[in-house]
């Protein structure tokens, strides 16, 4: 596919890039002509948007999150990092909103006598560069792409899009509670998919950020600035943070046999304790950078003889996701649920040979109950370590 | 970007053509040529391909849109030999298919496809054959009944089972009258229902299964219709010997895209659209009685 020459793992040489220089190098993409995405503090927390450049990026900032919790302030841990750009992690918008829109107009109709004219509107993406991805934004776009591009009917949009996307990674000093990347076989530090990724190193001073570039259009943003070598003690204190960012990660339960733990789950008893909890609310495959149910719903002008064709993201918690003539096959958040989760960790596996999750977290976050899905894994694979076989009975 | 990628196709779609309307999704307008009635709710009609032949596989659906309502995953129930003509048996049971029961002749419908994997008419050459319908089931195997008739030297013995709720409500009666009339088929017919004129068998499908004297060993089963139905037809096929991947059914799920994107006819690790909706009993034992998957 053509999306596999760029922002491919490429271990390009390491350099420093003066913080002072963040701002050279988003006028650069600007000027490469690119629309500048990243993260900006709205309704209190960091959301990806439109950004002018790197004045309007936030500094100070750390973030806390829990399961059905999400804080984030500048300087609210006591720490001292008041200059740096990426001390919190992931929000609840993803990638996903900009390479697979939450709405999205995919055919006009005008029907004059018995003449129909259908026509695909243009789409009006124009060539985007994100700052700030993380390793498991990047894995979301590795799984999106395999949906989406490497399918039997791969869709034309998206590979546009992703195409005239620039990603801009950042490693994660700091993940969050309810982060588990490494558990989900990523992270915490940006590994591939990336066109030019950021490791933020001290602050005041001595802040400063390696860069390294992943991409051949990487390689040339990086040419154009003004940069100095790493230094061993510059590798050595990015290894450093890496270290101190997976030692946060280790308290995470294993996850790896998550995929033959739910294969065999459909008739656990813990999905009806899920839903005495679970709300349906759809936040989880909302939030989700990989979720890719969408809807799609005509409406048409008074006249009846203009039609719009939408594509909005849906998702499986609600009752209409599974209609079929006669009504809802999962009408009960029990099957709901169970829909979700085995399809995330479990049936996605049979579906596109890799796991559906990259341990963003957000569907634990953003949960208004706190369901954490580490946790239901684990209370499911215990529960089947404690049945009795029926053949045993 | 819009070429198809082989190696990513785990169950392969054998048609030789891409359905129409890729990469976007686009219907293709088709005049209405014919539209009859089958039973108070169930309607068919004969659509008019503009650029003939439409090629397909019998058991294979199309999404049929209707302007500015919807688009509704049908199988398909018939073309004609030269591929001009798409014939689809609809019941009025939601919207969209509300929508379609309002056309009349030189009316108008959005056509895609076909989508799916079909019914397996390459594997059971030179086999026995069991074809069971129940109620509009009947609609996504005519194909597969009709090319194994018109190609009856191919096959080994042709058992034709189809159950109705009444004998109002059975469809393409005047076809199904030419299959019953044929001495090398056996075609049996029961009724859920039916007043005292009605002289054939009344009661459950099943109960049909056992006289179907084929070598259960050679035999492919073909069965569509409701679940319950085609649960309740592995069990009985299975008594006459037959395994599961002997026993082919065609499952259904909500659809909104066909191609395998949107999601919504997720069953366990397939997607009916593009792993179906034609499966071998085999392949979705560890989930067909698993409650509301």
């Amino acid at each position: 596919m053509e999306t596999s020459s760029v922002g491919n793992t490429n271990t390009g040489s390491i350099h420093v890039l003066a913080a002072a220089d963040l701002s050279a190098l988003l006028e650069a993409i600007v000027a490469e002509g690119y629309r500048l995405v990243g993260p900006r503090i709205r309704n209190g927390t960091a959301v990806l948007d439109e950004i002018s450049g790197a004045a309007q990026l936030p500094r100070g900032y750390r973030d806390s999150q829990r399961p059905g919790e999400y804080r984030i302030s500048a300087n609210g841990s006591g720490e001292t990092n008041a200059g740096r750009y990426f001390d919190y992690v992931v929000g609840p918008t993803s990638v996903k909103r900009f390479l697979y829109p939450p709405r999205r107009k995919v055919l006009e109709a005008e029907r004059s006598g018995g003449q129909w004219k259908i026509t695909e509107p243009a789409d009006d993406y124009p060539p985007t560069a994100i700052v700030g991805l993380r390793s498991c934004d990047l894995a979301a776009v590795r799984i999106l792409d395999r949906v989406l591009l490497n399918d039997i009917y791969p869709d034309p949009v998206y590979a546009a899009r992703r195409k005239a996307t620039l990603m801009i990674g950042v490693d994660c000093a700091h993940p969050s509670e309810t982060c588990f990347c490494t558990s989900m076989g990523g992270g915490p530090s940006v590994e591939s998919g990336y066109d030019l990724n950021l490791t933020e190193l001290g602050d005041g001073a001595t802040h400063r950020f390696l860069i390294a570039a992943g991409s051949d259009r990487g390689e040339k943003l990086m040419a154009s600035l003004r940069l100095s070598t790493a230094t061993s003690d510059d590798l050595a204190a990015g290894a450093a943070q890496r270290k101190s960012a997976e030692a946060a990660l280790a308290q995470n339960p294993p996850m790896q046999d998550a995929r033959e733990v739910l294969a065999n789950a459909w008739n656990s008893t813990r999905w009806d304790s899920i839903a005495q909890r679970c709300m349906a609310c759809a936040n989880c495959t909302m939030s989700c950078p990989t979720c890719f149910c969408v809807d799609i719903e005509d409406e048409t002008d008074l006249t009846g003889e203009h039609a719009d064709r939408w594509q909005t993201w849906d998702s499986c918690f609600t009752m209409g996701h599974s209609y079929v003539h006669g009504g809802a096959v999962r009408k009960e958040t029990t099957s709901r649920y169970r829909q979700w989760m085995t399809h995330k960790l479990s049936s996605w596996h049979d579906q596109f040979e890799m796991s559906g999750c990259t341990g963003c977290g957000r569907c634990i976050t953003w949960c208004p109950v706190g369901i954490d899905i580490r946790e239901e894994l684990a209370a499911i694979r215990t529960d089947q370590k404690t049945d009795v076989p029926e053949a045993a009975q | 970007m819009t070429e198809v990628n082989p190696s990513a196709v785990r169950s392969a779609v054998r048609s030789a053509t891409l359905p129409i309307g890729l990469p976007a999704m686009l219907p293709t307008p088709m005049r209405i040529k014919r539209r009859m009635r089958d039973t108070p709710d169930t309607f068919t009609i004969v659509l008019d391909v503009p650029q003939p032949p439409f090629v397909l596989e019998a058991g294979q659906f199309n999404m049929l849109y209707a302007f500015g309502v919807g688009e509704v995953p049908i199988s398909i129930s018939g073309v004609s030999k030269n591929g001009g003509e798409l014939v689809h048996t609809i019941r009025d049971v939601g919207t969209v298919t509300h929508a379609l029961s309002l056309l009349r002749k030189d009316g108008v419908v959005g056509v895609r496809g076909p989508y799916g994997r079909g019914w397996p008419l390459e594997a059971a050459r030179g086999k026995d054959v069991i074809l069971a319908a129940g109620g509009i089931g009947l609609a996504p195997l005519r194909p597969a009944i009709r090319h194994v008739l018109d190609h009856r030297e191919e096959y080994g013995r042709v058992v034709i089972l189809y159950g109705a709720r009444t004998p109002q409500d059975m469809l393409y009666l005047p076809e199904i009258q030419k299959w019953r009339g044929r001495l090398d088929t056996k075609m049996s017919v029961t009724v859920d229902r039916a007043s005292r004129k009605w002289l054939g068998n009344v009661g459950v499908i099943t109960q049909l299964v056992a006289a179907s004297r084929v070598d259960p060993d050679e035999t492919i089963a073909m069965v569509c219709g409701p679940e319950i139905m085609m649960h309740y037809m592995q069990i009985h096929l299975a008594k006459l010997g037959l395994p599961n991947d002997q026993i082919y059914v065609s499952m259904e799920r909500n659809m909104k895209c066909a191609i395998g994107r949107c999601g919504h006819c997720q069953y366990g690790g397939d997607f009916i659209c593009k792993d179906g909706p034609v499966f071998t009993f085999d392949e979705i034992a560890d989930r067909f009685r698993v409650r509301a998957l």
